[in-house]
């Protein structure tokens, strides 16, 4: 299959977008047939990078260090039973790249004088440059049950199901539709499809001659599901100006905390993780950007931000649907998760970490400004 | 046949439903609804039944009634009527209210779970529990109306379809899908689990209520009757949030898309078990 390896760090024209995608004409005799690979709706990134006016981070390979599929932190996502929109969180792959990728490529405003197809759930498919982006997610996720380490999904509930729907494709004659599970699309499926690298754009390196190719390891998670232990008093309003909220720490979970990331913590303890989270995420806004700081110095005002006090960002990939009473998802819009595990203890090396006052400053780009603004139920964090 | 496919309301196996049913976070609740159904049983759940079933008491007249629930009202104990409607709503509802019962206990502090939990159930059982005056003085009511138990119930059953069918409970249901936030720490975490149930509850009569008639003029399988429309209201909760539209009610194409599957051979093996 085809795909558009954006992440592949030996090709300098990786993170442009497919020459073939751009021109605007199809190289016929008479130069005047538009090219249908162009002839969309776009206003975001020609290169992938960074969009600091949609508070909107790099493309990275993070999401390829989870080392489970499912779980409220994992490299998939939250296991959903049935069609429900209460429990689902997006998987770090989901995030980043892949929307990230919509929203760069798409646009948003107000960053951009519109919303691309990519930019939303309901025309994202009428791109053609989807379908290489999803290509190449699919590819990720290949890659990453190969990745020693990886702990694939094996319940026969995900495999066989979901139980409440149906997936179904239409046939290649096209004269009818045709069922599958999500176990058809691995490998010996009847839906599977291979690659011709796993390697390059992947983070996933090549076994050395003669060493032994990783097995995908499948069963429960690994990761204990991680526990609330902090959160904010109220929900947050966010307009086109940053909005800060202060999160409290349990007393013994913060301390715990603090403990396990300073100096004379056993490896067990140290190995624990530390994840912000921000709960139902939601606006009218087709897109936008997202992003989340932690304790930044006191009178530090909104522009310069110190990249290293950043929890993480996000492109809010399709917000407005998601947060439709009437949608899919309940009107319960996104839900991130943020691992700030390395950002705490930066911050516990530096003395400047109060697990009675933790300040957060959330920045946010979206169309719909103070008229219309996103609001976060709740700001939380969780330890696994 | 057109190519337009779309999300099939049954389960792709029967046993792959029932599984789901019996692992977390639906496992506790289902536990709970089955400790309600033999509560049900235990308590002297039908004391009130011979009010509205009783089908030697034809075209009763308004006086008739009064009588009776007089009658009622004096050899039974209140505690036994608010008994007899809590173990009905346990059995029936619990399943229901799995998914933001889950909500509610992992976005609270480990220690305090079971309290978060408590919390969410009073609003959700209270809002429920105080529905039970005017579900009865409605039954009461469409009993009067209909003369017989038997047209009672058949009123019941096909003004419940008509209702299902009709956009209003979808608009209720989308509602009751909606999260909200849980606060962490002392009564604000209380006040916000209690007020997730109650606005949870409050939907799902808005949703339901219609339904809750129906088992009360049964005369024979009371507890059949329970347990059919527990499954047809949970089957509606399954659907999830969706448009706000006429549609299929879900007794209705939950019935149907086990015919397609089982009577009809070309489904049988799945390869075009979708539905239209």
């Amino acid at each position: 299959m085809p795909y558009w390896n954006y992440l592949d760090a030996s090709n300098p024209d990786a993170r442009k977008i497919p020459g073939a995608f751009l021109e605007e004409f199809l190289p016929a005799p008479d130069g005047h047939v538009r090219n249908p690979l162009q002839d969309v709706p776009r206003f975001g990134q020609k290169v992938l990078g960074p969009e600091p006016r949609l508070h909107i981070d790099d493309i990275d390979l993070a999401a390829m260090d989870e080392t489970d599929f499912t779980g409220s932190v994992s490299f998939g996502g939250s296991q959903t039973l049935f069609s429900n929109p209460e429990l689902g969180v997006r998987g770090q792959l989901e995030n980043v790249p892949h929307g990230s990728v919509h929203v760069l490529v798409g646009g948003a405003r107000p960053a951009n004088p519109g919303n691309g197809y990519l930019s939303s759930f309901y025309t994202a498919g009428l791109d053609p440059l989807f379908w290489l982006h999803h290509c190449n997610i699919d590819r990720l996720w290949e890659a990453w049950m190969t990745k020693a380490g990886s702990n694939m999904e094996s319940g026969k509930q995900w495999l066989d199901g979901p139980s409440g729907r149906a997936f179904a494709v239409p046939k290649l004659d096209g004269t009818d539709l045709e069922n599958f599970t999500a176990r058809d699309t691995l490998s010996g499926g009847k839906f599977h499809v291979g690659y011709d690298d796993l390697h390059a754009g992947t983070g996933v390196p090549v076994p050395p001659v003669g060493g032994v190719v990783v097995a995908t390891k499948q069963g429960p998670a690994r990761m204990a599901e991680p526990q609330v232990i902090g959160a904010n008093d109220e929900k947050v309003v966010l307009g086109n100006n940053p909005a800060e909220t202060a999160v409290r720490l349990a007393p013994e979970a913060g301390g715990a905390v603090v403990a396990a990331m300073g100096p004379g913590a056993d490896m067990a303890a140290k190995a624990k993780r530390l994840f912000l989270k921000l709960e139902n995420i939601r606006g009218v806004s087709t897109a936008g950007g997202l992003k989340a700081y932690v304790n930044l110095p006191v009178g530090q005002g909104s522009e310069n931000l110190p990249q290293d006090r950043a929890a993480g960002s996000a492109a809010l990939f399709g917000l407005a649907s998601a947060s439709k009473t009437d949608g899919p998802h309940g009107g319960n819009g996104i839900t991130l998760v943020f691992d700030i595990t390395d950002l705490a203890r930066r911050l516990i090396g530096l003395g400047d970490f109060d697990p009675e006052h933790l300040r957060v400053k959330i920045i946010s780009a979206h169309e719909g400004g103070d008229a219309d603004p996103v609001t976060i139920d709740r700001v939380s964090v969780l330890r696994d | 046949m057109t190519g337009r496919s779309r999300y099939v309301t049954e389960a792709s196996s029967p046993f792959l439903l029932l599984s789901g049913l019996a692992a977390p976070p639906f496992r506790g609740p289902m536990l709970a609804a089955g400790a309600g159904l033999a509560a049900s049983l235990v308590f002297d759940m039908h004391g009130y039944l011979p009010l509205l079933c009783d089908p030697a008491a034809n075209h009763p007249s308004l006086g008739d009634i009064v009588a009776r629930l007089e009658l009622l009202i004096a050899i039974n104990r209140p505690a036994d009527f608010a008994l007899a409607w809590l173990a009905m709503l346990v059995a029936m509802m619990t399943p229901l209210i799995a998914l933001p019962l889950s909500h509610v206990r992992n976005s609270s502090l480990a220690a305090r779970r079971s309290r978060a939990a408590a919390g969410f159930l009073l609003g959700y059982f209270g809002c429920w529990f105080l529905a039970g005056v005017p579900l009865f003085a409605a039954a009461l009511a469409l009993r009067l109306m209909a003369g017989s138990a038997a047209v009672a119930l058949a009123a019941a059953v096909v003004l419940s379809l008509l209702w299902s069918a009709s956009p209003l409970p979808q608009a209720a249901r989308n509602r009751a899908h909606r999260l909200r936030r849980i606060g962490l720490f002392g009564l604000a975490a209380d006040r916000d689990c209690f007020a997730f149930g109650a606005t949870v509850g409050c939907w799902c009569i808005a949703s339901c209520w219609t339904w809750m008639l129906v088992p009360l003029f049964v005369t024979y399988g009371h507890s059949f009757a329970m347990l059919a429309i527990s499954a047809i209201v949970f089957g509606e909760r399954l659907r999830g949030p969706g448009p706000v539209r006429w549609r299929a009610p879900a007794a209705l194409s939950m019935t149907l898309g086990w015919l397609r599957r089982h009577r009809i051979p070309d489904r049988r093996g799945g390869a075009n078990g979708y539905v239209q």
